[in-house]
C-alpha cells in the first residue's frame, strides 16, 4: 500500500507532463514573420507535403469568365473591381446574397471590418455588427464553424477582404508555387466557392500594372481507404492590379452547378492555390517602366522585383462541414 | 447586548456556514461577473445578519468608535459604486447599471463586515475560515493551471517569448496570456489578470515558517501545499513580474518571524510609520503637481525620468490625474469640478473602449481616481493607510495562532502590492471588454480579508461569555496576545 502511494507521488509529475499537450503552441510564428514591412519576409509558401505529393489531378475543370463572377479588368477604375465582382454575383444569384430581406453589400458603411483605419492593426475587431450587414463577414468560414478561427490561415476565413490599414496582417502573399493546406473539417455541402484576391509587387511606387493571372485552385478529397484525390479548377485571365500599394481586391468565384462536367464538392478536405502570369502586365501609367522594372512570380529565384498574389479570403458561403 | 443572546446562540452555525459559503464561491469566481453580482448582494444580506454577533461582543461606545473609524470605507463604497463614470458607462441600460452599482456598494461593505463578523462567531475557528479561503482559491488555481499547462505547456512565456499566433486573422503574443475560468468557460486573458488568484495563494507560503512540522504537521502541510500550488502556478508560466512582487511579501514574513513584536507599537515604529506616511503624502503631492504642470519635470530627472515619459508607469497615472482634474477640448480647458468630485464621464462621442484604453493605468488606486473621483481616491488611500495600522495591531494583539493571523495579512499586503502595480482592466485577449478592478471578485476578497484583519484596539470578546468578558475588559485585552508565546504551534483541532 505504502509502495503504491509512493508510486502515485512519483507518477504525478509525469501525469502533469502528459496533460501538457501544448495545443495553443502548435502554430507559432516569430513576431515579425509574415506581418512585417519586408515584401520578401511576408512571402507565405507552406504547402502541405501530402497535398503537394498529389501531382496528377483526378479531374480538371476550366472556369472561363462566363462561368464565374469576378470584378477584374477595370483598368479605368481599379477601385471598383471588388464591387464589380460582387455586383456580378448579385446579378446572377441575388437570393444567395440576401439575408433577412437585405442584399448584403460589398462594403457596409464604407468598410468590411469594425476597426477600419485604426492604428491597432492586427488587433481582433468585434465584427458582429458587420456579420449582419456585410457580404464577406456574413459568409465567412469562421462564422460557419469556429474551427476556422485558429492559425495563420484564419486570415483567409475571417471576412476581412481589404487591408483596412492592417497591411500584411490581412492577406497571404503567394508566389506562383502557391500554398496548400487541409481544412480543419470536411466539407459536406456547398453551393459555390469564392475568394478575394488582388495582386502585389515590390516595384517602386507608380510602376505597378494590371497583370493577367491564370489562377489554379485545387480541391482535395480523401475517401476512406483511398489515396488523396485532386480536382483542379483553372480560372484563366483574371486581371489584377499589382501596384506596390494596390488596395483594390476582387471577388472571384463560381457555382459548382455551373461546372461542366458536374462536380460534387462533398468530401473536400483541403485546397491549394497556384498561379502563373503569362505576361508582365499592362501598365496603368508609364509603360516604359516594364522594361526598367521587370517582374517575376517565383520568389525562390533571385530577382529584384516580384509580382505576387495577395489572397485575402477563401469562402464556401452557406456551406456545411463535418461534425 | 442581551437582546441578541438567543439570536447568536441559535444562528451562529448557519451564519458561519453562509459566511464561508459566500467566501468560497467568491474566491472560486463561480459564475464569472454575473455570479459575482449575486454574491455581492448575498454577501450584504449575510453581513446584515452577522451584525448582532459584532454588536454582542462590543459596547455601544466601541461600536460608535468603529463606525466613525470606518467612515473612509463607507465613503469609498458609495463613491466606488456611483460616479459620473459608471453612470455614463451604463448609458442605454441605466436600470441594470444602477442595480450593478448598488451591489458594488453593498458588496464592499458586506464583505468587510462578513470578514469581521466571522471573527466574532465563537463556534467558528479561524482555521476553517482560512481553510475555506485557501481551498477555494487553490481549486481555482489548480483548475486553471492544469488547463493552461494543457494548452501552452511548461514555461511557455519564456520559451515562446517573441512568438505570435493567429486567431480570427488577428495576431496575439503567446507569452503575454494565460487561461482563466470565466463563468462557465475558459478564456484567454492577460497574465496580470489571470494570475491574481495564484499570486494571492503564493503569498501564504511563508506562513509555514511559523508552524513547526514536528508539532503540527497537518497545518504545516496545508499551508505549504496551498502556498506551493500558487507559486507553482506562477513558476510554470513563468510569470516573472508576479514572482518579483512576491519578494517584498516573503521578506516581510521572514523579517517578522525573527523580530520580537510587542503588543504596543514601540516608539521607533511609530516614528518610522509617521515618516513613511509623510513620504507617501509628499510623493502623491509631487505626482499631482507634476501632472498639473504642462511639461513634466519628473520626466527630465535622471534614472527615474523614464518612468514618467511616454509608455512609462507614471505617464499613464499623470494622464489620468490630468483628465480627472481638467476639462479637455482639444487641450486643457479649465478645472472640471464634477469630474474632480465624481470621476470622468465617458464621452459619448468617442468609442467607449478606445476612450478607456487611453485612460486606464496599472494602478487600481489611480483607476479609482478617474472612475470614481478624487473623494473616492482619498477615501481609499486613507482606508489603505488605516489598514496598515490595523494589520500591525492584528499581528501583535489578535487572537489565535500567529500563523493564522499572518495569512490574511500576507494576502492583503500581496493583493495591495499586486493591484497597485499590475492592475489590468481590459484583460481579455479576444475582446476589449472592460472589467474594473473594483468590480472583480478578488477585490471583494481583499475587503473580506480587511474585515478579518480589522483590529481596533479592543479585542473581540467571545460570544458565549459576553457578560463575563464585558465585566473584565482589561483582563481580556491582556490575555489574548501571547508574545512571544504566540509563535508556539497549536494543533489544527485545538485552536487558541
Amino acid at each position: 500500500m505504502i509502495k503504491n502511494k509512493k508510486m502515485l507521488w512519483i507518477a504525478l509529475p509525469f501525469f502533469a507532463l502528459s496533460v501538457a499537450s501544448c495545443a495553443d503552441t502548435d502554430e507559432l510564428y516569430r513576431g515579425d514573420r509574415y506581418i512585417g514591412n519586408d515584401f520578401m519576409n511576408n512571402h507565405y509558401s507552406v504547402f502541405d507535403s501530402s497535398l503537394k505529393a498529389v501531382t496528377t489531378a483526378t479531374a480538371s475543370y476550366q472556369v472561363p469568365k462566363d462561368k464565374r463572377f469576378e470584378g477584374s479588368g477595370k483598368t479605368d477604375n481599379p477601385s471598383g473591381s471588388g464591387m464589380a465582382g460582387h455586383a456580378q454575383f448579385v446579378e446572377k444569384h441575388a437570393a444567395d446574397a440576401t439575408v433577412n430581406g437585405e442584399v448584403l453589400p460589398w462594403l457596409y458603411n464604407g468598410s468590411d471590418i469594425a476597426n477600419f483605419g485604426l492604428t491597432n492593426a492586427g488587433e481582433l475587431a468585434d465584427n458582429s455588427l458587420y456579420e449582419q450587414h456585410q457580404f464577406t463577414q456574413n459568409k465567412k468560414l469562421s462564422l460557419i464553424d469556429s474551427s476556422f478561427s485558429k492559425g495563420i490561415l484564419s486570415k483567409l476565413y475571417n471576412g476581412q477582404m481589404r487591408c483596412d490599414a492592417w497591411n500584411s496582417y490581412a492577406y497571404l502573399e503567394l508566389d506562383e508555387t502557391g500554398y496548400g493546406a487541409y481544412f480543419p473539417k470536411e466539407l459536406t455541402s456547398s453551393k459555390y466557392f469564392a475568394m478575394v484576391v488582388r495582386g502585389g509587387s515590390n516595384t517602386p511606387d507608380g510602376t505597378g500594372r494590371l497583370s493577367s493571372f491564370d489562377i489554379i485552385v485545387n480541391f482535395y478529397k480523401h475517401p476512406y481507404g483511398e489515396a488523396i484525390q485532386k480536382y483542379a479548377f483553372t480560372m484563366p485571365g483574371v486581371t489584377l492590379e499589382t501596384n506596390i500599394s494596390a488596395e483594390y481586391t476582387i471577388l472571384l468565384g463560381f457555382y459548382w452547378s455551373d461546372i461542366d462536367p458536374a462536380f460534387d464538392p462533398k468530401g473536400i478536405v483541403g485546397m491549394s492555390v497556384t498561379y502563373s502570369i503569362p505576361t508582365d502586365g499592362d501598365f496603368i501609367g508609364d509603360a516604359t517602366a516594364r522594361a526598367q522594372y521587370p517582374t517575376y512570380s517565383n520568389m525562390e529565384e533571385t530577382h529584384d522585383y516580384y509580382l505576387a498574389l495577395m489572397l485575402y479570403e477563401i469562402m464556401f458561403p452557406d456551406s456545411t462541414w463535418s461534425a | 447586548m442581551e437582546k441578541w443572546k438567543d439570536y447568536v446562540q441559535r444562528y451562529d452555525t448557519i451564519l458561519a456556514f453562509l459566511g464561508l459559503e459566500i467566501l468560497a464561491l467568491t474566491a472560486f469566481t463561480l459564475g464569472g461577473t454575473q455570479g459575482l453580482l449575486i454574491f455581492r448582494m448575498l454577501g450584504f444580506f449575510i453581513a446584515l445578519a452577522m451584525i448582532p454577533f459584532i454588536e454582542v461582543n462590543h459596547s455601544p461606545k466601541e461600536l460608535k468608535g468603529y463606525l466613525i473609524g470606518l467612515i473612509p470605507l463607507g465613503v469609498f463604497a458609495i463613491l466606488c459604486a456611483f460616479s459620473s463614470f459608471w453612470i455614463t458607462v451604463y448609458s442605454g441600460s441605466t436600470l441594470s447599471g444602477v442595480v450593478n452599482d448598488l451591489t458594488v456598494m453593498l458588496g464592499i461593505v458586506g464583505f468587510f463586515v462578513i470578514g469581521y463578523g466571522l471573527k466574532n462567531i465563537k463556534s467558528l475557528k479561524m482555521d476553517w475560515v482560512l481553510l475555506v479561503l485557501g481551498c477555494s482559491l487553490g481549486l481555482l488555481v489548480l483548475v486553471t493551471t492544469i488547463y493552461s499547462l494543457a494548452r501552452y505547456g511548461f514555461f511557455y512565456s519564456a520559451k515562446w517569448s517573441g512568438y505570435v499566433y493567429y486567431y480570427q486573422g488577428a495576431v496575439f503574443d503567446i507569452a503575454a496570456e494565460t487561461k482563466i475560468l470565466n463563468g462557465w468557460s475558459f478564456d484567454a486573458a492577460s497574465l496580470s489578470f489571470g494570475c491574481v488568484s495564484a499570486f494571492l495563494l503564493a503569498c501564504v507560503l511563508p506562513a509555514c515558517i511559523y508552524v513547526s512540522p514536528k508539532k503540527d504537521l497537518k497545518r504545516f502541510l496545508i499551508i505549504l501545499g496551498l502556498g506551493l500550488l500558487g507559486l507553482f502556478s506562477l513558476v510554470v508560466i513563468p510569470y516573472s513580474r508576479g514572482l518579483k512582487l512576491l519578494i517584498p511579501v516573503y521578506l516581510f514574513a521572514l523579517i517578522y518571524r525573527f523580530i520580537k513584536v510587542k503588543k504596543e507599537a514601540p516608539r521607533w515604529l511609530q516614528i518610522t510609520g509617521f515618516v513613511l506616511l509623510c513620504l507617501v503624502v509628499l510623493g502623491l503631492l509631487i505626482l499631482f503637481i507634476d501632472a498639473f504642470a504642462t511639461s513634466s519635470f519628473l520626466a527630465k530627472l535622471p534614472l527615474v525620468g523614464r518612468y514618467f515619459q511616454e509608455n512609462g508607469f507614471f505617464y499613464a497615472i499623470e494622464s489620468v490625474i490630468s483628465r480627472t482634474f481638467f476639462k479637455y477640448s482639444g487641450g486643457r480647458a479649465g478645472f472640471d469640478f464634477l469630474s474632480f468630485l465624481f470621476g470622468c464621464s465617458v464621452n459619448q462621442g468617442v468609442i467607449k473602449e478606445a476612450y478607456l484604453a487611453d485612460l486606464w493605468t496599472r494602478s487600481f488606486e489611480f483607476n479609482v481616481l478617474f472612475q470614481n473621483g478624487f473623494l473616492a481616491f482619498a477615501a481609499l488611500v486613507v482606508f489603505i493607510l488605516m489598514m496598515f495600522v490595523h494589520a500591525r495591531n492584528y499581528l501583535a494583539q489578535g487572537e489565535g495562532l500567529l500563523a493564522n493571523r499572518l495569512i490574511p495579512v500576507l494576502m492583503l499586503l500581496g493583493g495591495f502590492i499586486y493591484f497597485s502595480l499590475l492592475s489590468d482592466e481590459q484583460p481579455f485577449v479576444y475582446s476589449n471588454s472592460f472589467i474594473a478592478t473594483t468590480r472583480g471578485s478578488q477585490f471583494y476578497l481583499l475587503f473580506f480579508l480587511a474585515g478579518l484583519v480589522y483590529s481596533p484596539k479592543a479585542a473581540p470578546v467571545a460570544v458565549s461569555e459576553p457578560e463575563k468578558k464585558l465585566a473584565e475588559p482589561a483582563k481580556e485585552v491582556t490575555k489574548t496576545p501571547e508574545q512571544p508565546a504566540t509563535l508556539e504551534e497549536v494543533p489544527l483541532n485545538d485552536q487558541k
